[in-house]
This record gives structure tokens, C-alpha cells and sequence, in this order.
């Protein structure tokens, strides 16, 4: 039902390409990140953590770290006896006037350990001899879903594909590392803080210090990058400000790599047995998969399994591994790129039972068509578009060792909104400050706040003053889910419509016609219709007197929406004789309810698919299995894709906009990896059932199911 | 960069003007001072304090240590000679584009601008143990973790293993190497000249160091001779990722065809051991023969032939393999099966 708020019709921004407000900001360093933030009189913390994946503190010595020049602050962060459970583990921490004397003063802190069994991976978990490193138990064994009569699905099928496939803990690998800068005023706190959830963050600081939430200050107006790993303050965030209140002086503690890679999450591994069966003519018949994976020391681990494709019968256990080693947190559609891998792997090797077209097989398998559920258009929309008619039988016939294939895979995601507060004061000089306490965490939302509004006012978006990223502003939730376009754009326009609403009644009479009349657009407030009798929007703000117009507005329903569907191909080329594979095309396709900025939402498409070639090709965190300690925490040998490594993208975003603003940051980047490492099994006949697809793994599968022509 | 989550320690730097000077330094500092050329990799053992020297002694004022000059129909390439200056040297693309090849795949654009020839060959290894400062055998310690039968070792050796299984990654050395280049190398007691070929050593010798330099040493220049000059040359570089990355594995050879048979050659394989690895017995073999799919197989097997591997890295077996073979087959193979 369309209303006063609803999405305009012909809008003159939503939807178009616009650059972000902040960017000049971000190039010429004008941008202060929580990084670039320097306080008088600030001083730097350092923490010491566990070099053992599982101990128990025998005795912490800060006293000659007490005495080290320049040292204002020392504290120990367990009690002694207390256990730390992976490398990392924070144990204790300093602050001193300079970087290097922190730095020199943690190296003098004395922890002694008692060295306790641990876990560096799931078998060594799994295993029925293993010591009990984790009260409650090694394991946690998930209730059992099932629907159907397995039996007689399993009953139904030509043919069964049974299999185990796995991917791999990755970690967030944010640009920007955690952390934050706490200065306190008597009992105030004032953090700036590298979050993806400002006002949240106020919160948890106010929880964990036992102050009240009033007396704390949150500030996070730059961030670079957080996918689902800064949601607070964490242990460096409250060690921080605990130091601050103890030197009586601003500190700036900011994580290194290594504490980044070790302490502040990760995605979890997944790795699933599964039994599938499909009839003669390509239905899918059941599925029967045991899953398990690890989040590290204590955390889940839960993955959607199958994915997205209808098995009429179905069967699925899960169970969470813990080992020692750093907790996982969101990341990026949490869950989701397990799921998709292992589901979409098998759903290949499927299609070959019955040499049916990957394509032609999903479509025939898909639940029923929904605006949430645009699949089937998709698949055969980026067939087209991709070239998919030129894709060759699995194994590519081609002479010579570069074998290139084709691979597709789809994804799914929620992104609905709810929740955010906003406020617009418009003053008589013309002047309009917009302001939200949601966050731009990268993604470009302090721009797309600002065209809401400018789209709303008729006016460009230059004219739109936006507030965010401060908990001082009104409520809005945490960036994680894809929920913030979805929560903040119906909060903006709402304030919007109202303030502009009361602008109209302050004009009306002097334009001699009734507020429900007028209409801004192009800069000027006129009635409708006919475009003369109207103001300026400066001149009529002069109408506004000494009191501006100052108005509260929150997210109402039928602005957003929820559920999103993608589908995306992949080309790759595999050196059959290196095992080097290169990913050349990707082509992803994803519905997005209204568009508010094309530029930022394709930009969130491609960051998303490039994330995915990371996880498909090239991170890894690799565990020593004896020691338990990373030995790759660094960005040398912990891979990402340099500029070389990046194909040709292309974006196709459906714009729905009956469906309102719905969230796209996580979906792109569920099924990028999936659809690579089936164009790679394409390529080669080789099917590799685990991730990264590292050199020696492609060249291994190749010798073994020697699909290789030379070697 | 191992692990860098540190500030360097404090040391004293020297910045001498000449090669005596340096050599002086050196000498009066021994096992305490570390050589710094463009610091590319000594930086990160400071930074990380795995090395704490009491000296550094930068060679970056010495003129005479930078530049390529012809001799003979050869090149003398100053150890402080950047990577990108040997790529863009004229001779160096002309007769010798071996290394021009191997130096241009090195890291990335602002390390080769950077980095000089005489640290890329002179670099220590990558293994992500040492370099992440487990007090292993090389480090000191009484342990190689990375060969035990858990260890992650997918970049270890395959050949000529010992206490430690490290490999040298340099990218310019097997190119040196097949080249026929020598190193000059100065020291109190003046000058000596070692062939490319032996200026690496493996831990059976020194397993604290990856070349014959004595502490009171230095590299001053690599000479090329004219020996291999324009011949069939090949170089290729195996790596996780496009840019920025050490090799797998790496091959360097230069041929030279009369007619239809192989003449002369010289064939290296880096990343697989400790030292470049000069493949003698695939040069023997492929003399008199023709650069064909045949000659390849052969040489590949032959290559490989004695490669022990570890856990994670037996990959590296067919990996050299068929870099030797496409070595052989040169780089305008074509293919009809
Ligand atoms: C991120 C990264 C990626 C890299 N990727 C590659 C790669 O792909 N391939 C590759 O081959 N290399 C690679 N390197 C290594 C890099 O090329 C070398 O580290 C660099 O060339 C070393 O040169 P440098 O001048 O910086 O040497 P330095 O770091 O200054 O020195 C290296 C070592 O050699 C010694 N040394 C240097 N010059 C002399 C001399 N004249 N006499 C005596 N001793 C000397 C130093 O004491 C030190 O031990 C990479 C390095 C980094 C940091
Ligand atoms: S391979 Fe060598 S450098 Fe690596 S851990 Fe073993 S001894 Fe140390």
C-alpha cells in the first residue's frame, strides 16, 4: 500500500550511480580512521597473550614492567590459575608514553605457564583417545533434522554420489586491525573505536566497566573493514579504556597482524560426509550428510545443509568441534559459503552421474519461484549473458597443459531491516543535518543516507549534511546481517518526509495553497503541477524562523525488505602441469530490492566476489598441529589476491524496487568460491571436495585421478 | 615480513663510503654486525627482534658497489644494483634476458626498485618456522619444526635434506647460476672469486647460513661471462599468487641449439633445496638431442629422480618435473594432443 513514505516512482537519485560523499576524504587522508585519532597526552597500550594454545597461568610478574621508563599503566588481565585456551589468549597489558616503550615494557611482563593438552584441529579433537580439554566436552553433537522417509528417497535414485567435502578457517584479515582509543572525563568514557556497531559498542564498554551506558561516548566515523569481526569493544577494547582509567590519560591500543589473525575471529571450517541420490531424469531424491566443523576454543559452528536445492527427503547432523584456537565470529553471510560449497561441489558431480547440464539440473531442482527466490531467471539470464552454450562435457578436451572450464553455483540471504531512529533539522538559512546513529563500515552508507534525503528534499546531494557513526545520535542496530541500508533508509526517510512535511506547512501560506499541495523537486518547493508558483528552496526556508525545523523519525514497514537470491558463474584455468589455477570471468548476478547508490552496491558485489577468491584460492590459517600456533600470522604467508589475481567481474543487479531496501553486503561474496571450484572440476575432471585450491591440493587431485595429459 | 609486531631494536648504524671501509667494520664487529643492502629482508628480522645486531653496516654509500659495466662481451653487475635497474639494462635484455626474467617475477614493483641483486642472492629463507621466530636448528635451537611427520612443510625441500630443510627462495640465483656467473666477494684479506654455482651451502655446512660469505665479507659484484650469452634461455616461476610471492618452485636454463640438437646447456631448479640446484645429469643427457616432447619426458624424470619428499610438499615432485620439461620444450611449445 503506498503511502506518504513510500519509494518515489521516478526518482531523480535512488538508484543512479553516485560517487561516495566521503571518498575525496578517504584519498587525501582527510578521513580520520580510529587509527589516526591522537589525543594530548595519549599514550599507547600493548597487550601481552598466550604463546601456548592451552595453559594455566602459574604467575603473572608485572613488576619490572612497572618500573620500565615511560610505563603509566600496567595491568594483568586473567588471575593467576586461570587457563588461557588458545594462542593469543589475552593475558595482560601496558601502556606508556611511546609505541616502542610499551612494546619493550609487555616483553618485560614474567607470565609463567603450565603447559595443558590442546587440540590444533578437528581429528586430534574428534579422536575417541582424546584428553578432555574443554569442560563439558570436546564435542557438542547438534539435534538431528530430518524430513521424509530417507529409505525410500535413497530408494528412488539411479544413481548416489557419496562423498566428503570441507572448507577451511579463513580470517577476517580487516585493513584497518581492531581497536580503539579510550579517554576518560571523571567517570565519562569517550572511545573511538573501530566498530561495525557504534551505539552497541557504548553499551558493552558501559556493561563491562559497570558504568552506566549514559556516561559513555562512542566515535567510529572511518573504518577500514570489519565483515562481521567488530561488534565491540572485545578484550582489547576494555583493556583499553581499563589502562586509560589507570594512567589517568588517553591510550590508543590498536591490535598488530599476528593479535588480528589469532584473537579477533574467524569463519568457521565445515566439513560434511554426504550420501545423495537422484533419479534417472535429474530429480533430486535425498540426502543424508554428517557435518562437523570447528570455530575454535568453545565456539559453534552451524552451517545451512543443503543448500538452497529441494531433496525431498533429507537427513542432517551436525556437530561442533573445539579446538584451541581463536573464536570465530560472523563473517561475512555467516554459515552460508560452507553450506553453498558443499552442497553446490556435490551438486556437479550429481549432474555428471546422469551427464545432465549443471544449469539445466539446478533449475529442475529449485524450490518454488518467490521475489526472495529468482533462481531459475538468474540461471538462465547469466547462462546467456556468460556464454554457457560454449561450455564443454567435464574434462576439457583442449591440447596442452591450461585447461579452462565453467562452473555456476547460487546463494541466498536474508538483509531485512528494522529498528533505526533518525532526526533532520532543517534551518532557515536552507541548511539540513541529517543525522542516524547507524555506521559506515566501508560499505558507503554515510552516502546513501544523504541521497534518501536529498531525494526526499528535491535537492542534490551536496546540500545533505549526514551524521553518523556516533552514539550520541539516534538509535540505530549494529552493521552486521546486510541489515543496515534495509534499517537506516526507511529511518531516513521517514524523518525525511515529516520534516519536509512541516516545511510545507510553514510555506503554504505564503504560496496561498495547502501543504498537502506542495511538492519539492529540482531545488524548489512549488505547487503541483505548476512549477512557477513556487520558492527556492533557500527562500523558502526563510519561512522557517528562529526555530528550526527539528524532527525524530524511525524504520517503518514497507520501506524494506528481506531475502535476497544470486547466482554466479565462473571461468577458471587450471596449468595441469603447475596446478596454478586462474580464475578469468565472474559473472554474479543478485537482487537487491531498491537500489539506493549503484556505485556502492556494485562496489559491495565486487568486493564480495574478490573476498571470495580469496577464500577459494588463496587464505588459509595454517595451525602447526604440534604446537597448535599459527604459523602463517602475517600478510606474506597468509595469501590474498594481488591486483594480478583479480578476472574480469561483471555485476548484474536487479533492481526491485516494490520490495523495498534490502541488504547486499554479505550475499555476493556465498557463492563466488563454489562456482569456481566447479568451473576448475570442469576443467580438469578432477574433483577436489575441499578448499583453498592451492597449487600442491590441484596438482595432487589431478596425479591421482589422472586426468592429467602429460604428466 | 614474518610476523612484524614489533619496533627494531636499538643498534648502531654505519653508513661507510668504500668497500674498505665497510670491510673494516665488519671485521671489527663480526658475528654482531648484520649487512644491510636494501632491507628488504634484514629489516623484517629487526623488526620481528629476531636478529638484535649491534651494528648495522649499510652499504647504500658505496658508489662503486652499484651499476653494470661491460667486460668482454660479459656484464659486472654491482651487488647494490637494484632488480629494476637489471631489468631495464639494454645488454641485460639482449644477451642475457635470463635474468632480466627471473628479476622482473621477483615481489612486486617497489621491492624490486628497492631490493639489489646482491641481497636477493644473498637472502635468507622463507621457512614460515625460522621466520616466525621458533627457535629451530637454523635459529639456534635443537629442533626442525618442520620435519617431523605433522609439520607443515608444503614449501620445504626435496632434495639433499639434513637437519634442516629449508629452501633458498632467490628467484636471480638459479638464473645466475645458469648463467655461469661468479661472485666476487671481498674481505680483509682481499678479493676471491666463487662460481655462482657453489656460493650457496646447505645446512650440512653452515646451518646458520645460505652462502659462503664470512661474517667480515661481503658480495661486490657479480660477473657474467659471455659463456651463455644469447642462447635459448627459459625461466619460470611456479607461485600461489601472481605478484608478491616466492616460488614454489622455479627454473631457469639456457640452451644453445646447433641444427636441431641441444649444444650446450645449463639447467637449475631453485626452492627445492637449500642451494640452487644445477641439474647436471639432465645437461648431459639432453646433449644431441632435439628440444622435443621426448627430450622433455626424459629430462623431467630424469630430474626428479632422488627427490624425497615431506608430508605436505611431495607436490613439488611433478611440479619440477614438468617445469624441467617445459624448460626443454621452450617457451613457443605448441600443442597438438
Ligand atoms: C614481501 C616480499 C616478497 C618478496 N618476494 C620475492 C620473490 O618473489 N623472489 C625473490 O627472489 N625474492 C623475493 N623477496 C626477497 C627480496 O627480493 C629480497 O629480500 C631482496 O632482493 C633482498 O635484497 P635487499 O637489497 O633488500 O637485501 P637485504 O635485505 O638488505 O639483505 C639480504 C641479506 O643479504 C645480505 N647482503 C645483502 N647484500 C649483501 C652484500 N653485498 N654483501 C654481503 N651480504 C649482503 C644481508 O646481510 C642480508 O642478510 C621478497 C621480499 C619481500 C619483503
Ligand atoms: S626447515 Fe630449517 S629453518 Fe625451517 S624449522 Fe627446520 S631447521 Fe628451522
Amino acid at each position: 500500500m503506498a503511502n506518504k513514505y513510500s519509494w518515489p516512482e521516478k526518482p531523480a537519485l535512488l538508484g543512479t550511480s553516485v560517487k561516495r560523499l566521503d571518498g575525496p576524504d578517504k584519498v587525501t587522508g582527510r578521513a580520520k580512521y580510529t587509527y589516526d585519532i591522537n589525543r594530548p597526552g595519549m599514550l599507547y597500550g600493548k597487550m601481552v597473550r598466550s604463546p601456548l594454545p592451552h595453559a594455566r597461568v602459574v604467575s603473572i610478574d608485572l613488576s619490572a614492567a612497572e618500573k620500565a621508563p615511560g610505563v603509566k599503566a600496567v595491568l594483568a588481565h586473567v588471575a593467576v590459575g586461570a587457563q588461557v585456551m588458545y594462542q593469543g589468549d589475552p593475558v595482560a597489558a601496558v601502556a606508556a608514553d611511546t609505541e616502542e616503550r610499551a612494546l619493550d615494557a609487555a616483553r618485560m611482563i614474567r607470565v609463567r605457564y603450565e603447559a595443558l593438552p590442546h587440540f590444533a584441529n578437528v581429528e586430534q579433537a574428534m579422536a575417541t583417545d582424546a584428553p578432555a580439554v574443554f569442560p563439558g566436552g570436546n564435542t557438542r553433537q547438534g539435534a538431528t533434522e530430518e524430513t521424509g522417509d530417507l529409505v525410500a528417497g535413497f530408494a528412488k535414485a539411479a544413481h548416489i554420489v557419496e562423498a566428503t567435502y570441507a572448507t577451511h578457517v579463513i580470517t577476517h584479515v580487516c585493513l584497518e586491525t581492531h581497536g580503539c582509543v579510550c579517554e576518560w572525563d571523571g567517570d565519562k568514557l569517550t572511545a573511538w573505536i573501530s566498530t561495525q556497531a557504534v551505539i552497541q559498542s557504548a553499551q558493552q564498554f558501559a556493561q563491562a566497566l559497570g558504568i552506566p551506558q549514559a556516561n559513555v561516548h562512542t566515535i567510529m566515523q572511518y573504518m577500514g573493514g570489519g565483515f562481521g569481526s567488530k561488534f565491540g569493544p572485545d578484550s582489547q577494547g576494555i583493556i583499553c579504556a581499563k589502562l586509560a582509567k589507570l594512567a589517568k590519560a588517553p591510550v590508543k591500543l590498536m591490535l598488530d597482524r599476528k593479535e588480528e589473525h589469532l584473537d579477533t575471529g574467524n569463519r568457521p571450517s565445515a566439513t560434511a560426509h554426504i550420501r545423495a541420490g537422484i533419479t534417472a531424469d535429474g530429480m533430486l531424491t535425498a540426502f543424508d550428510g554428517q557435518s562437523w566443523g570447528t570455530g575454535g576454543a568453545g565456539a559453534t559452528s552451524g552451517f545451512p545443509l543443503p543448500y538452497i536445492y529441494n531433496f525431498p527427503t533429507r537427513k542432517r547432523t551436525h556437530k561442533d568441534v573445539y579446538i584451541n584456537a581463536g573464536q570465530q565470529r560472523a563473517m561475512r553471510a555467516p554459515g552460508h559459503p560452507q553450506g553453498c560449497f558443499l552442497t553446490e561441489i556435490l551438486m556437479d558431480e550429481l549432474a555428471d552421474t546422469i551427464k545432465m547440464d549443471p544449469v539445466a539440473f539446478r533449475v529442475k531442482n529449485l524450490p518454488p519461484a518467490a521475489p526472495n527466490a529468482m533462481w531459475a531467471e538468474y540461471f538462465a539470464r547469466g547462462a546467456k549473458a556468460f556464454g554457457w552454450d560454449k561450455r564443454h562435457a567435464t574434462g576439457d578436451p583442449t591440447p596442452g597443459p591450461i585447461k579452462t572450464g565453467m562452473g555456476v553455483s547460487a546463494h541466498r540471504w536474508g538483509g531485512a531491516g528494522q529498528g533505526s531512529q533518525a532526526h533532520v533539522d532543517i534551518m532557515s538559512d536552507g541548511g539540513i543535518v541529517v543525522k542516524c546513529g547507524t555506521q559506515d563500515i566501508g560499505t558507503g552508507t554515510r552516502t546513501i543516507v544523504g541521497m534518501v534525503a536529498a531525494e526526499t528534499f528535491g535537492l542534490p546531494l551536496s546540500a545533505i549534511k549526514v551524521e553518523i557513526g556516533d552514539s550520541l545520535l539516534p538509535f540505530s542496530g549494529g552493521s552486521g546481517g546486510s541489515t543496515t541500508a534495509a534499517s537506516a533508509m526507511p529511518a531516513i526517510r521517514v524523518t525525511s518526509v515529516d520534516a519536509l512535511e512541516a516545511l510545507f506547512a510553514k510555506v503554504a501560506p505564503a504560496l496561498g495553497t495547502a501543504p498537502e499541495n506542495l511538492v519539492a523537486e529540482g531545488g524548489r518547493i512549488f505547487i503541483k503541477g505548476t512549477p512557477a508558483k513556487g520558492l527556492s528552496w533557500k527562500d523558502a526556508c526563510k519561512l522557517i524562523g528562529t526555530e528550526p525545523i527539528s524532527v525524530n523519525g524511525k524504520w517503518a514497514q514497507g520501506l524494506s525488505g528481506s531475502g535476497t537470491s544470486g547466482v554466479q558463474f565462473a571461468e577458471a584455468s587450471v596449468d595441469i602441469e603447475t596446478g596454478i589455477v586462474r580464475v578469468t570471468r565472474i559473472l554474479a548476478i543478485q537482487d537487491c530490492g531498491l537500489i539506493v547508490d549503484k556505485l556502492t552496491a556494485e562496489s559491495q558485489a565486487y568486493g564480495g566476489v574478490i573476498a571470495a577468491i580469496n577464500f577459494a584460492l588463496f587464505e588459509d590459517r595454517i595451525l602447526d598441529r604440534v604446537t597448535g600456533q599459527m604459523v602463517n600470522p602475517n600478510m606474506e604467508m597468509y595469501l590474498l589476491a594481488g591486483m594480478s589475481d583479480v578476472p574480469k567481474i561483471d555485476i548484474m543487479l536487479n533492481n526491485m524496487p516494490e520490495r523495498g531496501v534490502i541488504g547486499i553486503g554479505e550475499p555476493p561474496t556465498v557463492s563466488t568460491a563454489s562456482a569456481i571450484a566447479n568451473a576448475v572440476r570442469n576443467a580438469t575432471g578432477a574433483t577436489i571436495r575441499s578448499l583453498p585450491l592451492h597449487p600442491h591440493k590441484v596438482l595432487a587431485a589431478l596425479e591421482q585421478e589422472k586426468a592429467g595429459g602429460t604428466n | 615480513m614474518a610476523v612484524i609486531r614489533d619496533v627494531m631494536p636499538v643498534f648502531e648504524l654505519y653508513q661507510p663510503a668504500s668497500i674498505d671501509d665497510a670491510i673494516k667494520l665488519l671485521d671489527k664487529h663480526g658475528a654482531d654486525a648484520l649487512v644491510l643492502a636494501g632491507g628488504l629482508d634484514s629489516m623484517d628480522w629487526l623488526k620481528d627482534r629476531l636478529k638484535k645486531p649491534k651494528a648495522v653496516v649499510d652499504l647504500g654509500q658505496i658508489k662503486e658497489l652499484k651499476g653494470i659495466k661491460e667486460t668482454n662481451g660479459g656484464l659486472e653487475i654491482g651487488a647494490m644494483t637494484p632488480l629494476s635497474e637489471i631489468v631495464r639494462h639494454p645488454v641485460v635484455r639482449e644477451k642475457f634476458s635470463l635474468l632480466m626474467e627471473a628479476a622482473e617475477l621477483v615481489a612486486s614493483p617497489q621491492i624490486r626498485n628497492q631490493g639489489t641483486l646482491g641481497g636477493n642472492v644473498s637472502q635468507d629463507t622463507r621457512c614460515w618456522y625460522y621466520r616466525g621466530g621458533w627457535t629451530c636448528y637454523r635459529a639456534g635451537g635443537n629442533i626442525c619444526y618442520a620435519d617431523t611427520p605433522t609439520s607443515v612443510n608444503r614449501e620445504h625441500a626435496i632434495f639433499d635434506a639434513d637437519r634442516c630443510v629449508a629452501v633458498n627462495p632467490s628467484d636471480t640465483a638459479p638464473a645466475l647460476v645458469a648463467l655461469d656467473a661468479s661472485m666476487v666477494i671481498r674481505g680483509p684479506k682481499g678479493e676471491r672469486i666463487v662460481p655462482a654455482e657453489d656460493y650457496w651451502i646447505g645446512p650440512g655446512i653452515d646451518i646458520t647460513r645460505m652462502n659462503v660469505l664470512a661474517p667480515n665479507e661481503i658480495l661486490t659484484a657479480i660477473r657474467i661471462p659471455p659463456t651463455m650469452a644469447g642462447a635459448q634461455f627459459y625461466f619460470e616461476k611456479v607461485r600461489d599468487r601472481q605478484v608478491w610471492d616466492f616460488a614454489l618452485v622455479n627454473v631457469a636454463s639456457a640452451i644453445v641449439v646447433s641444427g636441431e640438437k641441444i649444444v650446450k646447456a645449463r639447467m637449475v631448479v631453485n626452492a627445492v633445496a637449500a642451494t640452487p640446484r644445477r641439474l647436471k645429469n639432465v645437461e648431459t643427457l639432453i646433449i644431441g638431442k632435439a628440444r622435443n616432447e621426448e627430450t622433455a619426458d626424459m629430462a623431467g624424470k630424469l630430474a626428479v629422480e632422488g627427490a624425497e619428499t615431506l608430508r605436505h610438499n611431495a607436490y613439488k615432485v611433478p611440479l619440477m618435473r614438468n617445469l624441467v620439461k617445459r624448460a626443454i620444450r621452450g617457451a613457443g611449445a605448441t600443442w597438438t594432443s
